[in-house]
C-alpha cells in the first residue's frame, strides 16, 4: 500500500501560500536548483504526487491514456478553461505521458549550464531591466532568476532568450482553421533569432557591439504565392522600455521600408491568429507591458516532452484530429507539470491594443511557458496560445544542437475562441525554398537572415 | 534577343549548373491564374483612339481664307467606316504568373516568374487591337528582353536571376527589377526602371504600387554590408518605358499621330545604367544617398519625317516633298485645326510653335508652300485648316529617342515619439529629393532640339498605424507629398500645360500632388478596404476605392474602382484620363 507522504491538499496550502508571499521559486520541498546543483532530480523537490499523474489523480489516469470529452471534467483543474472548452466540446484529445524527472530533458544543453553557472548573479536595474548585478553589464546567459522573487524576475526568464539557443532558425508550417473545420489557409514560413547578448553556446556572453541590443528576429513567408516574400526584420533593444526597430518587405512594393513598431496585436498575414506580440508569450518587450503580478501557482498539464516526432515522419510534421473536420488540433503529448506559475500582466505601453490582459502558465522547473491566454478589452477570454516543447530524441531517432540532443518547440496552437478560428503550426525540418530548422548555425545566421539586405534577398 | 542578353544568361545558366552540380537542387514551384476585368463606369471612351476621336460625328468649322482658302465645315468619321466605339469594358485579361525557386546550396538561389497575359479581342476599337507587340526586342515584337509577345499574349519572365549570398556581400545576376526610396507611387528616389504600361495602364490596385508595371532588365545588382552601412550598386542594361499601342484601351498618344520608335531604340539598346546607394540606420534616423547615370527610359519625342510617299489630291508629286516632312496624307489624321489644338491642349503640347517647328525644321515643307506663323494662333488655324482641306487629313509622325542623364537624390525617415497611443506616436516620416543637371525633355514644339533643363523632385510622407477600435486591426493611412520642378508625374514639360482649342499653352511653374490612402483590415485580414485618393493641385484626382475578399487560401477577389476627375484646362495630369471611370475586378485563383 503506498502511503502519501504529502496530500493533495497539503500541495495545494503550500502553493497558496507561496502566491501568498510573492515566492515563485520552484520546488515545493527544498528548491529546485539547490537539488540541481547537487545533482538531484525532481524527487527532491516535489512530492510524488505532483510527479505523477496517475499518483495525482488517485490512479484515474497513468501516462499512455487519452484525456477526452469523455474524462476531462476529472482533470480540468490542471487545464486552463479554454483547453477544457476544446476536449469538452470540439472533440480534442491528449495523450498522457510520464512527467518529466530529468531536468536535463527541459532545456538545451548549454542553456542548462549557464542556468546553472549564473544562478544568482541577476539582478533589475533601476529601470527593470536584466543585469549582473554586480557589474551593471548585460545579462550573460541562461535564466537570469531559476528562483524568482517576484512576477517581473519570473517573466524575465521569458525574454531574455526566446528559443534558448544562441540562434535559431525554424522552419514552420501553418494551418489555418475555419469556424467549419476546415482547412483555409496555410502558409510556410521561416522564423530566424539570434541573441546578441546572454549567448551560452559561443565563445563569449555578447557579440561584440551589439551590447545595446537583446536579438534579432526575422520572419518571411515562403508559400503560397500572394504571400511569398513578405518578410519582416525586428531589432530589439536591450533597454526593454523600447520598441523594437522593424523594417519589412512588401512583395507589392519591392522593397525594404521601415515600418512603425507599435502594431503589434495584428494578423501578419490573411486568417492567421498570430499576433507579434504572442512570440514566446512575450513578444514585446517586456517593460512595454507592466502591472505583473502572479495569480496562481499550481500544477497543471503541459505539453513539454514528448512531441518530436522525428522517428515516424521525415519532416516532423504530426497527426491531427478534433473539430467540425477532423483537423483542428495536432496530436499532442502533455505531463503533469508539478508547478506551474501563472502570472499576469497588462499592456501599459499599448493604450490603442486590444488585449486587456495577458495570463501566462510558466512551468517553474524550466521556466518556459506551457499556455498563455489573451483577454479582450470587455475582459472575455480571446485567445489561447499553446505551445509544445520536447527534447528532439526518441528511442529511434534524435538531432543534436551540437553535441548534444536539441530541445525545442515543436508544435502550437493558437486559437482565437472569438472566432473560433484555430492556427496551429509546427516547426518542421524544412521548408519550401531549402529552408531547414538548426540551431546554434552561428554568425553566419546574421548575414543569411537578419538583415535588411537579407529580406530583400527573399523577397521576390 | 541581344547577343549581350545572350551572354549574362548563359553566365547565370552556366554558374546555375556549377552550383546545382555541388548540391542537390531543391525547386519550389507556386502560382496563380486570374482574371482580370475593368468593366466601365460610363460611355466615355478614349479620345485618343480613332473610333473614339473627339471629332467623330463632330462639326468642325474650317476657315483658310485668309490665305485663298475658304470657309468649310467638316464630320469627321471613323477611317474605315467601322462606326464609334462602344465598349462596355476597358480592360478584360486572363493573367498567370508562376514562381520557381530553386535552392542551390547556402550561398547560391535562383528564382524565376514566368508571367502569361492573354488579352482576348473583345475591345471594340479600330482594326484588331494590337495589346502586347512593341518594336524593341526579338524580332521587332516584345517589349523586354525575355518575352515573347503576340497581338493578343505576351509571355514573359520579369524575374530571372540567381542570388549570390556570403557574408555582408549580395549579389543579384539576372533580369530582375531594382525598387529603390521609400515613397509609394511617386517615383522620386524610384529611378533605375522604366514602366510598362500596356496592360492595365497605372489603373491597377494603387496599394501594389508598381509592382507589375516596373520593367526589369538584365543586370547585376550587389551590395555590401559594413557597420551601420549597407553600399549597393548595379550595373543594368537598358529597357524603355512601355507605352501603349495605339487604339488599344489605355493608349495615351493620339493616334493621329504616328510614333516611330525602332531608330531611337536602337541607338541605345546596348546602354547599361549605373547606379549607386549608400544607406544607413543611426537610431531612429534612416538615410540614403544616391547616384545613377541611366538613360532615361521615358524618353522624348519630336517630329520626324513620315517617309510616306503620298501626293495630296490633286497635287501630283507633292507625296516626294511630304515624305520630307512630319506628315501623310490620311483619314486618321487631323483634320481641322480645332482637332489639332485640341489634341495639342490633351497632350500638353503647344499647337502653334508645333506647327513652326514642323516646317521650319523640315525644309521639304517649304516646297508644299507652307511658312512659319510667328506667334500667330489665328494665322496658325488658317495654315492648318488649309492643308486639312487640301488633304483631307494629315497624320502625323514623330519619333522617340532616349538621353543620358545624371540622378542625385537623398531620402530619410524618421519615426516620431510621442505619448503612446497619441496620433503622433510611431508617426513615420519619410523625405526624399532628386536632382537631375541637364534632364532632357520633349519640347511642347516637338522641335529636333529638346528642352534642357535642371529638375528637382522631392516628396515627404507621412505614415501612420493607428488603432481605433479593439473590434478592428489597426488603419494604415499615409499621406504624401510631391513636389517637381519642370515636368509632371509623367514627366511632361510644365511649358506644355494649359492649352486649348482656343490659345496655346500657358505653362505652369511647377507640379504639386498630393495622395493620401487608407487601408482598413477587418479581423483576421480576410477582408480589408482601401481608398487611395491621388490629387493634382491644378485639379484633378484619381480615387480608388477597393474592396479585398480572401475567404480561403485559394481564392482572392477584389473589386475596385477609378473614379478620375478633373476641373479642365489641360493643366492637370488627370484630364487625359477623365474618360478612363472603371470599375476593377480580379478573381484570383492560386496553387
Amino acid at each position: 500500500m503506498h502511503i502519501k507522504r504529502y496530500t493533495t491538499d497539503w500541495t495545494r496550502r503550500a502553493f497558496l501560500q507561496k502566491t501568498a508571499v510573492g515566492v515563485a521559486g520552484a520546488g515545493l520541498l527544498k528548491p529546485l536548483w539547490s537539488s540541481m546543483a547537487h545533482a538531484d532530480d525532481m524527487t527532491k523537490a516535489y512530492p510524488e504526487e505532483l510527479l505523477s499523474i496517475e499518483a495525482y489523480t488517485k490512479g484515474a489516469f497513468s501516462a499512455g491514456d487519452m484525456i477526452t470529452a469523455d474524462n476531462v471534467d476529472q482533470v480540468a483543474e490542471l487545464l486552463d478553461p479554454l483547453t477544457v472548452m476544446q476536449i469538452r466540446d470540439m472533440g480534442r484529445k491528449i495523450e498522457l505521458v510520464d512527467s518529466t524527472r530529468d531536468i536535463t530533458r527541459l532545456f538545451p544543453h548549454e542553456y542548462l549550464e549557464a542556468t546553472l553557472r549564473n544562478k544568482g548573479k541577476a539582478g533589475l536595474d533601476a529601470n527593470g531591466n536584466v543585469i549582473v548585478a554586480e557589474t551593471g553589464q548585460p545579462w550573460i546567459g541562461g535564466n537570469p532568476f531559476p528562483e524568482p522573487t517576484s512576477p517581473e524576475q519570473t517573466f524575465a526568464n521569458l525574454v531574455m532568450s526566446w528559443g534558448r539557443h544562441d540562434d535559431s532558425v525554424y522552419a514552420i508550417r501553418d494551418w489555418d482553421i475555419a469556424p467549419n473545420g476546415k482547412l483555409s489557409y496555410q502558409y510556410d514560413f521561416i522564423w530566424a533569432e539570434q541573441n546578441t547578448v546572454g549567448r551560452v553556446a559561443s565563445d563569449a556572453p555578447y557579440i561584440q557591439g551589439e551590447e545595446d541590443k537583446l536579438r534579432y528576429q526575422a520572419v518571411w513567408f515562403t508559400s503560397p504565392a500572394d504571400a511569398k516574400g513578405t518578410a519582416f526584420l525586428n531589432t530589439w533593444k536591450y533597454d526593454q522600455r523600447e520598441f523594437p526597430d522593424l523594417v519589412g518587405y512588401l512583395p507589392a512594393f519591392k522593397r525594404v521600408r521601415r515600418f512603425p513598431t507599435n502594431q503589434r496585436f495584428e494578423p501578419l498575414v490573411p486568417g492567421i491568429t498570430i499576433f507579434l506580440s504572442d512570440a514566446w508569450a512575450a513578444g514585446d518587450p517586456m517593460l512595454t507591458w507592466g502591472n505583473y503580478k502572479i495569480v496562481e501557482t499550481k500544477p497543471m498539464l503541459g505539453a513539454v516532452s514528448g512531441n518530436w516526432t522525428g522517428d515516424v515522419d521525415k519532416n516532423w510534421e504530426r497527426g491531427v484530429h478534433g473539430g467540425p473536420d477532423g483537423q483542428t488540433f495536432f496530436d499532442t503529448k502533455m505531463e503533469l507539470c508539478p508547478e506551474v506559475i501563472v502570472v499576469e500582466a497588462e499592456p501599459v505601453g499599448y493604450p490603442r491594443a486590444p488585449v486587456s490582459k495577458k495570463r501566462v502558465y510558466i512551468d517553474a522547473r524550466n521556466m518556459m511557458f506551457i499556455g498563455y491566454v489573451t483577454f479582450d478589452r470587455r475582459g472575455e477570454m480571446w485567445k489561447t496560445f499553446e505551445p509544445s516543447f520536447s527534447q528532439y530524441a526518441t528511442n529511434d531517432a534524435q538531432l543534436l544542437d551540437g553535441d548534444h540532443p536539441a530541445w525545442s518547440w515543436t508544435h502550437v496552437h493558437s486559437h482565437d475562441v472569438q472566432s473560433n478560428r484555430m492556427s496551429r503550426f509546427l516547426q518542421a525540418k524544412q521548408m519550401s525554398g531549402g529552408h531547414k530548422s538548426v540551431y546554434n548555425m552561428g554568425s553566419d545566421i546574421y548575414s543569411r537572415y537578419l538583415t535588411p539586405q537579407a529580406i530583400r534577398r527573399f523577397g521576390t | 534577343m541581344t547577343k549581350r542578353t545572350i551572354a549574362l544568361c548563359g553566365a547565370a545558366l552556366l554558374t546555375l549548373q556549377q552550383a546545382a552540380s555541388v548540391s542537390a537542387v531543391e525547386i519550389d514551384i507556386q502560382g496563380f491564374i486570374r482574371a482580370e476585368l475593368a468593366p466601365k463606369l460610363t460611355s466615355d471612351e478614349n479620345p485618343f483612339n480613332q473610333n473614339s476621336n473627339l471629332f467623330n460625328g463632330r462639326l468642325a468649322n474650317r476657315d483658310s481664307s485668309l490665305l485663298g482658302g475658304a470657309a468649310d465645315t467638316v464630320i469627321r468619321g471613323v477611317p474605315d467606316g467601322s462606326g464609334d466605339a462602344n465598349n462596355w469594358h476597358n480592360y478584360f485579361a486572363m493573367r498567370t504568373e508562376i514562381d520557381f525557386n530553386a535552392y542551390f546550396n547556402d550561398k547560391w538561389t535562383g528564382y524565376a516568374k514566368v508571367r502569361g497575359m492573354y488579352q482576348p479581342d473583345t475591345y471594340d476599337s479600330f482594326g484588331d487591337p494590337n495589346f502586347y507587340e512593341v518594336p524593341f526586342f526579338n524580332g521587332n515584337s516584345s517589349g523586354s528582353r525575355l518575352e515573347l509577345a503576340g497581338s493578343d499574349y505576351m509571355l514573359d519572365l520579369p524575374a530571372f536571376y540567381l542570388d549570390y549570398a556570403d557574408g555582408p556581400l549580395w549579389l543579384r545576376i539576372g533580369n530582375q527589377q531594382i525598387a529603390w526610396g521609400e515613397s509609394l507611387f511617386f517615383r522620386v528616389l524610384d529611378v533605375p526602371n522604366g514602366l510598362d504600361l500596356r496592360r492595365h495602364l497605372i489603373l491597377d490596385l494603387v496599394a501594389e504600387e508598381f509592382a507589375d508595371e516596373r520593367v526589369s532588365a538584365p543586370g547585376i545588382r550587389g551590395s555590401v554590408r559594413a557597420g551601420n552601412w549597407e553600399f549597393e550598386a548595379f550595373a543594368q542594361m537598358f529597357n524603355p518605358s512601355i507605352i501603349p499601342n495605339e487604339n488599344t484601351p489605355y493608349n495615351l498618344i493620339p493616334s493621329q499621330f504616328v510614333v516611330q520608335q525602332e531608330q531611337g531604340f536602337n541607338e541605345v539598346k546596348d546602354d547599361i545604367n549605373f547606379g549607386a546607394r549608400i544607406q544607413g540606420q543611426f537610431g531612429d534616423l534612416g538615410m540614403q544617398f544616391i547616384a545613377v547615370r541611366r538613360t532615361n527610359p521615358d524618353g522624348v519625342f519630336r517630329w520626324t519625317t513620315s517617309n510616306v510617299n503620298g501626293d495630296l489630291p490633286g497635287i501630283p508629286g507633292s507625296g516626294l516633298a511630304l515624305q520630307a516632312t512630319p506628315f501623310e496624307v490620311g483619314n486618321q489624321g487631323v483634320l481641322s485645326a480645332e482637332e489639332w489644338f485640341t489634341y495639342a491642349g490633351i497632350t500638353r503640347l503647344d499647337g502653334v510653335q508645333a506647327l513652326n517647328r514642323a516646317i521650319g525644321e523640315f525644309p521639304a515643307s517649304a516646297l508644299l508652300g507652307a511658312f512659319e506663323v510667328g506667334d500667330s494662333f489665328e494665322l496658325a488655324s488658317q495654315e492648318l485648316d488649309l492643308f486639312f482641306q487640301l488633304s483631307g487629313g494629315l497624320r502625323g509622325h514623330i519619333e522617340r529617342r532616349y538621353r543620358e542623364e545624371d540622378i542625385f537624390g537623398v531620402g530619410a525617415n524618421y519615426i516620431l515619439s510621442a505619448e503612446p497611443g497619441s496620433f503622433l506616436d510611431q508617426l513615420v516620416v519619410r523625405g526624399e529629393v532628386t536632382f537631375t543637371p541637364d534632364k532632357t525633355f520633349t519640347s511642347p514644339d516637338l522641335a529636333q532640339d529638346f528642352l534642357v533643363e535642371d529638375e528637382w523632385a522631392g516628396s515627404l510622407v507621412l505614415e501612420k498605424y493607428h488603432r481605433f477600435s479593439n473590434d478592428f486591426p489597426a488603419t494604415f493611412m499615409v499621406l504624401q507629398y510631391l513636389y517637381k520642378s519642370e515636368s509632371d508625374l509623367a514627366g511632361r514639360h510644365l511649358s506644355g500645360f494649359g492649352g486649348s482649342i482656343n490659345n496655346g499653352p500657358t505653362g505652369e511653374d511647377n507640379f504639386q500632388a498630393v495622395a493620401f490612402a487608407v487601408q482598413q483590415a477587418f479581423p483576421n485580414l480576410v477582408w480589408r478596404v482601401d481608398l487611395s485618393v491621388l490629387y493634382d493641385l491644378n485639379g484633378g484626382s484619381l480615387i480608388q476605392p477597393n474592396v479585398r475578399w480572401k475567404p480561403n487560401n485559394d481564392y482572392t477577389v477584389e473589386v475596385f474602382a477609378n473614379i478620375i476627375t478633373s476641373d479642365g484646362g489641360n493643366n492637370d495630369i488627370f484630364e487625359p484620363l477623365e474618360w478612363a471611370d472603371e470599375l476593377g475586378i480580379r478573381l484570383t485563383w492560386q496553387f
